[in-house]
């Protein structure tokens, strides 16, 4: 009794503060989203540009940035009408009295110039309205057509000054487009801006195609296609819209994966009906099995660092998830509860894997550590799978299937506040995200 | 079952310690000619700490965030204004790898003091308060 009184009394004096002064820990805040105000660019002189004048371009750009940031959750974009917008004397020099009345904790502003060889500079300047510090000044230079881009590469600064992560903004998600009716459907490979921005479609719809995932590190994406109705996986260059088959597996192969360092694809290969792991050299087409056995092994995805492989594989029974060293050696079992657990992808952030739990019925979004403690689940709905993390690894992208079999995009937060819809034009599922561009 | 709980103590984390500096440090946090009671010390603390807190966004969700932790010595007025601006004295968590989120952790800390000011304080203790740090630790919150 006495000798804990003594440790009490030690662990105190570890505390205590060592200067004659009052210290108070703050332990709670608030998770409220902070107010930014985002007016319209202003423009140096106005002009006309082949995307429209340089004054709607600087409203235009306000706009985007105003979805991006508010999009996150973290940030609340206030309205215009909550101050006064700038021209641009104040985007050098804010009003920051003005600013404070109105409840705005940041000023996002710049300017859009035409410059006289045709290129468009924008301007990018982020201020802390109560410090009336400079955060960011930047300049980005672009031809017109990329007026928008210059509006993510702003987004993406002033989000990582804030935050003190990397932005996620300028980049894009790829994704199966779904249409026609249930029984004759038609599901095409597409591309588009993080925002829902630019959509196109990269392949006819003549065959089925699933698990689209974009290369780290090149204009590449992979998928598997049921051509010729063997489903295969395939590479897709986006530059030359060249499509080739992976390998020379004479059977099934899917869950095609890049490496961090876009050289190996990690695939499932079938044979005699069990699956496994193997990796796939891109440049000499030599593969590796790395798993094997009779169970079903699939769903593989790299560390960050490359060193490790979590994958999904029924060899206890039931689905489950397994973390692995890369060459296939030493496998552990990390998911455990009710259940099963399937779809696993390493945050690039390499903290967290996001996977799919199913459990009671349903399907919902998950994060649990690579070690497979901590685990939590984001989402609560009927049918939520198949997660993929945005280039920063902050946010979670998934598709939710609703109880009459429509299907859509959505993003959460890896808190998981913040479930919100991805726009498409047409039903959607099997999201990917994109590396920022470069 | 005294010999059991003696087996599970691991004696090796048992260091003896200067005491009397303890005792020191606690002198010196009562200030000279002080008439101010624990309980005014634990009501003042809860009135700095209830107008901070809600001002506070920290970064929630930062690969980092359990493990970080910053010290702002702040200086008031006594009209509850902040004189000069609030100094990050020490931070715990920052490494070579998160600077950028160490140093936006720091700023949301020194936000939440700037935008909460001026702060209502007892002014007959204004003594007190006229310098005292802040500890802002979100371990709590995640």
């Amino acid at each position: 009794m006495k000798r804990t009184a003594l440790i009490a009394l030690f662990s105190l004096a570890l505390t205590a503060p060592a200067a004659a002064q009052l210290r108070v820990d703050i332990t709670g805040g608030s998770a409220q989203p902070m107010p930014v105000a985002i007016p319209a660019f202003p423009t140096t002189s106005p002009a006309q540009t082949p995307a429209g004048s340089t004054a709607e371009i600087g409203r235009e750009v306000a706009g985007i940035i105003s979805g991006n940031l508010g999009g996150t959750g973290l940030f609340k974009p206030l309205p215009a009408a909550a101050f006064t917008a700038p021209g641009v004397p104040q985007v050098s020099a804010p009003d920051f009295t003005s600013l404070r009345t109105a409840a705005a904790q940041a000023l996002v502003t710049g300017t859009v110039t035409a410059n006289p060889d045709g290129t468009l500079a924008i301007g990018c300047f982020l201020y802390d309205v109560f410090s009336e510090e400079a955060l960011v000044r930047q300049v980005f230079t672009v031809t017109p057509a990329g007026w928008r881009r210059a509006a993510h590469k702003c987004s993406d600064v002033v989000y990582s000054r804030l935050t003190g992560e990397s932005g996620y903004f300028d980049s894009r998600i790829v994704y199966v487009a779904e249409t026609g009716p249930r029984t004759k459907r038609v599901k095409r490979l597409a591309v588009m801006d993080q925002d829902g921005a630019n959509p196109r479609y990269l392949t006819s719809g003549q065959s089925l195609v699933l698990m689209p995932r974009f290369s780290p590190v090149s204009e590449t994406l992979t998928y598997m296609s049921f051509a010729n109705n063997r489903p295969r996986v395939m590479l897709y260059n986006m530059n030359t819209g060249e499509q080739r088959v992976v390998g020379n597996f004479d059977t099934m192969s899917f869950a095609g994966r890049f490496s961090p360092d876009g050289r190996t694809l990690l695939m499932s290969v079938t044979r005699t009906g069990n699956s496994d792991i193997y990796a796939y050299d891109i440049a000499s087409g030599q593969s590796r099995r790395l798993t094997s056995g009779s169970s079903i092994d699939t769903s593989p995805s790299y560390s960050p660092d490359g060193t490790k492989i979590v994958f999904e594989s029924d060899r206890g029974g039931a689905q489950q998830l397994y973390v692995m060293n890369a060459d296939g050696s030493n496998p552990q079992r990390i998911s455990f509860g009710s259940g099963r657990a399937a779809s696993p992808v390493w945050s690039p952030r390499g903290d967290l894997i996001a996977f799919t739990r199913m459990d009671g019925g349903k399907f919902r979004i998950a994060v649990i550590r690579p070690d497979g403690s901590d685990e939590r689940r984001l989402t609560d709905s009927w049918q939520d799978e198949g997660p993929g993390w945005s280039p920063n690894g902050r946010v979670i992208l998934f598709s939710r299937t609703d109880r009459s079999g429509v299907s859509k995009l959505r993003s959460i937060d890896l808190t998981g506040r913040n479930d919100r819809a991805i726009p498409t034009p047409t039903e959607a599922s099997d999201p990917a995200w994109g590396p920022l561009l470069k | 079952m005294a010999t059991l709980i003696d087996k599970s103590l691991p004696k090796a984390s048992v260091r003896p310690r200067d005491t009397s500096a303890f005792a020191r440090s606690i002198e010196q946090a009562i200030p000279k000619g002080a008439r101010i009671s624990p309980r005014q010390v634990a009501t003042l603390e809860q009135a700095i700490r209830s107008q901070i807190a809600p001002c506070w966004n920290p970064p929630l969700g930062g690969a980092d965030v359990t493990a970080m932790t910053a010290v702002l010595r702040i200086r008031l007025n006594r009209d509850g204004t902040v004189r000069g601006t609030p100094e990050l004295i020490s931070q715990t968590g920052a490494t070579s790898g998160n600077q950028a989120y160490a140093r936006a952790f720091a700023e949301t800390a020194k936000r939440a003091v700037l935008r909460c000011a001026p702060l209502e304080l007892p002014a007959d203790l204004f003594s007190y308060w006229q310098e005292f740090e802040l500890n802002f630790d979100p371990r709590l919150m995640t």
